[in-house]
């Protein structure tokens, strides 16, 4: 029994109760293991050594499916199925009323018909691997700053501290600002910030997106981008078709005018976050930095500006684009499928400090 | 002002007091470098802002803090509060890579080497800087460059008044720096936006609607991966293996269970953030420290 593997925040207690050694395991049968490579919800406080996806719901509100290879949030609204059929049904409308007649016509139309397809895919596919990636969560409990008073953070970890950057030469102003992660106790690096929802910090973090039920972070925001670009680009083409097939047909055709009313209403969305994106993305701000930067909620008519003193400004629209769609992934950093041992810090519950304990 | 004013520190006190002292006895700007602004670059931007001073804010290892309610190492059995000249500076931490309950917990410490931002913002880039070398360190004249302990603190272990870490026994400014630059250097190219890596994988990843992302990963490394064997190749130099160091990568956190048999002191390096090492050694100085 695994002497690390505590309950999740609400039950957390201090670890000096857990004494047992955590190299002994404990026999499970095999209807539990493959249960829980189904699905796992709440992790298991159990095993002493396991994969990621068996502790990592211990210590945040991800759930796993399939040996960790899916990951979702528990606990929260479940709109991305919505989302989902609403990328499917066209798709499945198309295909039984529209996609036969076009593809078999001999005026040129199968690669409009090809192309529809191929984007709805891509659309499809990178809207479901931005909801079940890593988005570039951070472990936590690697900075543990000392063991005394229950772990106290010291009073200098509550501050917010300035780091010179490569610009700090020619622009003193130009500075990185960090800070300490009291819930993840981690020093975050630039740009990541704690998803309450998710429970953990997230590289390069963009915004918690309701509609993926999913962050949006450094390893999932090229996927992100991909989606938003397949959906855009899958309504133009479903709008094509349905154009072309009321213009050949202009009776019997209530399903083609229903996919061409849905199409040119369901393209706004995607349509106009795409170009947030690229504006937000060419001035070298994330969501998140756009809305501190705003102090909105609401940035609809909000004029992007570039913000000042910006130490990632890379000095182009196209750079600054470049560096955060294009930005590596990097590896999983709290990976579901890697192993761990026993006792791995990472997947302890330490009890948040009262107010006065920072005093 | 970003800082809040309930949470400023002795230190950060210090540095106001510092700077104010250096002000009115009109030293030039340069020798606010080293103390006066150091543990608050927002502090020190303010301090700079409000007096015209030509300067951003300095590099420092921001994982270190400062205690005054500690035991002197002549007293080890009576800690109590010291004035604001003697607080000792915590350098080292609990090692979180082994179980709470081994024993290399209780014999291991976690030096960590963080991440500076003023060489580049791409990738990763840790501090080539051995701790107590950074521009804006805490200095101790009587410490000089080398760890010294003077208080006891945080379950029996030992802290200096500088940043300067018990590493400074077992590895020189110059050493230290030549294990960090090529681990920065393969950060740099893992992490590079427009190498060839990762504009095709991107390219081939759109066009085969994500086939690629699980086909490549059977057939090609991830180029991190470098990383793990440039740090396997210098856990067998002589310069660390002679020390009995190590470095281990975070992302092997398994890796830790290390096959060494020699009850001793250890420290670990752990180089911040999320990509680890760890230093191991065995010396008589340790050990009579550690019988303190």
């Amino acid at each position: 029994m695994t002497s690390f593997n505590v309950r999740r925040q609400r039950q957390a207690y201090p670890l000096e109760t857990d004494s047992e050694s955590g190299e002994d395991h404990r026999e499970e049968s095999w209807f539990k293991t493959l249960y829980k490579w189904i699905v796992t919800i709440d992790g298991d406080v159990e095993l002493s050594s396991e994969r990621g996806y068996r502790s990592i719901p211990l210590v945040s509100n991800y759930v796993f499916f399939l040996g960790g290879r899916v990951r979702s949030l528990r606990s929260t609204q479940h709109i991305w199925l919505l989302v989902l059929l609403a990328i499917v049904a066209p798709m499945v409308l198309f295909s039984i009323f529209e996609a036969r007649k076009l593809w078999r016509t001999s005026l040129g139309y199968k690669p409009l018909v090809f192309f529809f397809y191929y984007f709805w895919a891509m659309a499809c596919l990178f809207f479901i691997r931005t909801a079940t990636a890593d988005p570039g969560a951070l472990p936590k409990n690697i900075h543990i700053a000392q063991l005394r008073n229950n772990y106290q953070i010291p009073q200098e970890y509550y501050s917010s501290i300035s780091l010179p950057t490569p610009k700090s030469n020619v622009d003193p102003l130009s500075k990185i600002d960090i800070r300490y992660c009291t819930s993840c106790r981690i020093w975050r690096p630039p740009r990541a910030s704690h998803c309450s929802t998710c429970g953990v910090c997230v590289m390069t973090h963009d915004h918690h997106c309701i509609w993926v039920n999913n962050c949006v972070g450094q390893r999932n925001y090229r996927y992100f981008i991909i989606f938003l670009i397949g959906t855009v680009l899958a309504e133009l083409f479903l709008i094509a078709n349905c154009s072309i097939h009321i213009a050949r047909r202009s009776s019997q055709v209530p399903v083609t005018i229903l996919l061409l009313v849905y199409a040119c209403l369901s393209i706004l969305y995607p349509a106009i976050l795409l170009g947030y994106h690229v504006f937000m993305t060419g001035t070298q701000q994330t969501t998140r930095e756009f809305l501190k930067q705003v102090h909105t909620k609401n940035p609809v008519f909000t004029k992007i500006k570039p913000a000042p003193h910006n130490p990632f400004e890379q000095g182009t629209f196209i750079k600054n684009m470049g560096s955060l769609m294009l930005q590596p992934q990097g590896p999983s950093l709290l990976g579901a499928r890697a192993k761990h041992r026993s006792g791995d810090w990472r997947f302890y519950n330490i009890p948040e400090q009262h107010s006065f304990q920072r005093l | 002002m970003i800082f809040n004013v309930r949470v400023l520190s002795n230190k950060v006190y210090k540095c106001w007091l510092s700077y104010n002292r250096m002000e009115t006895e009109s030293a030039a700007p340069e020798t606010l470098n080293s103390f006066a602004l150091s543990k608050s670059g927002t502090a020190a931007q303010d301090l700079q802002t409000d007096n015209g001073l030509d300067q951003g804010p300095l590099f420092f290892n921001y994982h270190e803090f400062a205690e005054n309610f500690y035991a002197e190492v002549e007293s080890p059995h009576d800690p109590k509060e010291h004035d604001g000249d003697h607080n000792i500076c915590v350098t080292h931490f609990p090692n979180v890579f082994v179980p709470k309950d081994s024993a290399e917990f209780h014999s291991t410490r976690i030096v960590r080497i963080p991440r500076r931002f003023d060489v580049t913002l791409n990738a990763p880039y840790f501090s080539n800087c051995l701790p107590g070398w950074e521009p804006a360190a805490l200095n101790s004249e009587e410490e000089g460059k080398t760890f010294q302990a003077h208080g006891i603190y945080d379950n029996d272990q030992l802290y200096g008044y500088s940043s300067v870490s018990p590493l400074s026994w077992y590895l020189s400014q110059s050493e230290f720096a030549k294990i960090v630059t090529p681990i920065n250097e393969i950060l740099g190219r893992s992490y590079g936006i427009y190498t060839w890596h990762n504009i095709v994988n991107l390219v081939l990843d759109v066009l085969t609607i994500g086939c690629w992302y699980v086909i490549s990963r059977h057939f090609f490394d991830d180029p991190t991966q470098q990383l793990e064997r440039y740090i396997s190749q210098v856990n067998n130099s002589p310069a660390l293996k002679n020390h009995k160091i190590k470095i281990i990568s975070p992302r092997r956190s398994g890796y830790l269970s290390v096959r060494i048999e020699v009850i001793c002191l250890y420290f670990l390096v752990h180089f911040t953030n999320f990509f680890t090492s760890l230093v191991g050694f065995s010396d008589p100085k340790a050990i009579a420290l550690l019988m303190l």
